[in-house]
């Protein structure tokens, strides 16, 4: 979106008058930002604008916002050596799956903000630290990050299914097949940074391809049955797992549940890379996993867990959510 | 004159609470324009998400105005988790209601419409009011936060200051241009 139509979508949504009141607070050194859903042009009418003043000023302030014509506006005075901190950040960094999964979202959101930004006084004396920010870093970053918590929530999806709550597996489903949905966009540069908009997204990017927009549809919406949405999800999420797992360094392995009421046989795979930066999860599938042979090992591979806590973890975990101890099989 | 006092408390963990509660309808009314621009729009998925961020949202609200705390979570599907489920020991009837609507699937423009509609409803439920459209979401926050704010200064709390942008024509105050806001979208 250039500057000028940048304007107009302003000034269509808030009006002159709302707008100048970011610009009154406009500083001669300061540069004006416009981003967000309307921005990406997947917006709507009462979307609301987010502006961010980029300043010398080190005083950031809390974000300011006001109601005008349909919607509202957010604006965050943010100072140009934070940003800069937050570029080099992301430049510099190469992430393993841990720091990539320990990323606050909110910063993720930022970096991809102003990336997507248009400055609507000029860049000014920020143009060169503006283009520091990258779009396809910002995608890269964001899929590898959804990638991981789809994950996470498919195995907390597994863990809801088997403690007999299928309504909890299908939220769980829910969100990892959107996440998973939202990782795949990022993989085509159509990323971004909050579920709500990944449906929008995603008809934009298979506007062309029928059949790949059913299927996101399908993943997103949760069907007549929870119990067959759980079922279909996971085996998509399942596929996608498998067809980017490594082969040289195995990142899952299938072990066999003998749970009350299971059927013998039932798998649950377990990512060891997500176990190792999610501890909640780890403790939880391990010991669904199953305590006598495996869960211990695994356990005590995450980090700052001491096989001490591990121990009591996995005996409560087992107890809460099998109904039984840690000390046998099943 | 003395009166009576009917229960005691700590000051802070008060106003905390209240704070929390004045967020709940904010998130509740941010999820509404969420809703309402989606409708129009014809972006029956994105209404679908409002619809699910409004059921989180307002089932805190409900448990909050209950004196029920959840903890919050950044991912809303953690938060969900934790307000249906003690919501579930306060209302059953409701969770369950809440529940069902949670996963109602909706593929066409008329089912979100008809779906957002039933939603509304039951955030009408949480927050008291019977029947909430966005106007009264929007009034129930700015009331809320109003109150919420005068006492501060009545009683010499400190709060966020300058955070909402009046313009500089303004006559009067937040409150004031958000009631002045509120006017201007009814009659639109």
């Amino acid at each position: 979106m250039s500057p000028d139509d940048a304007l107009r979508q302003v000034e269509s949504t808030i009006g002159r008058e709302a707008f100048e009141r970011v610009t009154s607070r406009l500083g001669d050194s300061e540069t004006l930002l416009l981003s967000g859903s309307l921005v990406e042009g997947i917006g709507n009418h009462r979307s609301d604008l987010d502006f961010y003043l980029v300043s010398e000023d080190s005083n950031e302030k809390a974000t300011q916002m006001a109601f005008a014509q349909d919607a509202y506006l957010d604006c965050e005075r943010l100072s140009a050596r934070r940003l800069d901190d937050l570029a080099t950040e992301f430049d510099d960094t190469v992430y393993d799956d841990a720091g990539i999964a320990a990323l606050p979202l909110s910063r993720l959101d930022l970096y991809y903000r102003i990336a997507i930004a248009v400055p609507l006084n000029g860049a000014g004396r920020h143009a060169e630290l503006l283009g520091r920010f990258s779009r396809e870093r910002a995608c890269e970053l964001l899929g590898q990050w959804a990638t991981l918590h789809s994950d996470a929530n498919t195995a907390r999806a597994r863990i809801a299914l088997r403690a007999g709550s299928v309504r909890h597996a299908a939220v769980y489903a829910n969100d990892a097949a959107a996440l998973g949905v939202m990782s795949l966009l990022a993989g085509i540069g159509e990323g971004y940074p909050s579920l709500k908009w990944t449906g929008e997204k995603a008809a934009r990017a298979f506007a062309g391809q029928p059949d790949q927009l059913a299927e996101v549809a399908r993943l997103l919406s949760y069907g007549d049955d929870p119990a067959t949405y759980v079922a279909t999800t996971l085996d998509w999420l399942d596929g996608r797992s498998v067809d980017r797992m490594p082969p040289e360094e195995p990142a899952a392995e299938i072990v066999l549940v003998h749970g009350p009421g299971t059927p013998p046989g039932h798998a649950v795979v377990v990512r060891r890379k997500v176990h190792q930066v999610i501890a909640e999860d780890s403790l939880v599938v391990a010991a669904l996993a199953d305590p006598e042979l495996r869960a211990y090992d695994s356990v005590r591979a995450v980090p700052g867990v001491t096989p001490g806590q591990a121990a009591a973890l996995v005996t409560a975990v087992v107890t809460e959510l099998l109904g039984t101890g840690s000390g046998g099989r099943r | 004159m003395i009166g009576s006092v009917s229960e005691a408390g700590q000051l802070t963990p008060w106003l905390r609470r209240w704070e929390r509660t004045v967020k709940l309808r904010q998130d509740v009314m941010s999820s509404m324009f969420d809703l309402d621009g989606a409708l129009r729009a014809g972006q029956w998925e994105l209404a679908t998400h409002a619809c699910r961020a409004l059921l989180t949202h307002s089932a805190l609200l409900a448990l909050a105005l209950r004196d029920v705390y959840v903890p919050a979570f950044v991912r809303r599907e953690r938060e969900w988790r934790l307000a249906i489920d003690a919501l579930a020991d306060v209302a059953p009837e409701h969770a369950e209601r809440a529940w069902q609507l949670y996963l109602t699937p909706t593929r066409t423009d008329a089912e979100a419409r008809a779906h957002g509609s039933r939603v509304l409803h039951f955030v009408g439920w949480c927050d008291g009011s019977g029947e909430t459209a966005l106007a009264d979401a929007l009034r129930a926050w700015a009331d809320s936060a109003h109150a919420f704010r005068q006492t501060c200064t009545t009683l010499g709390v400190p709060t966020t200051a300058d955070w909402y942008l009046v313009g500089p024509e303004a006559q009067g105050d937040w409150y004031s241009e958000v009631l002045a806001f509120l006017d201007k979208d009814k009659d639109a």
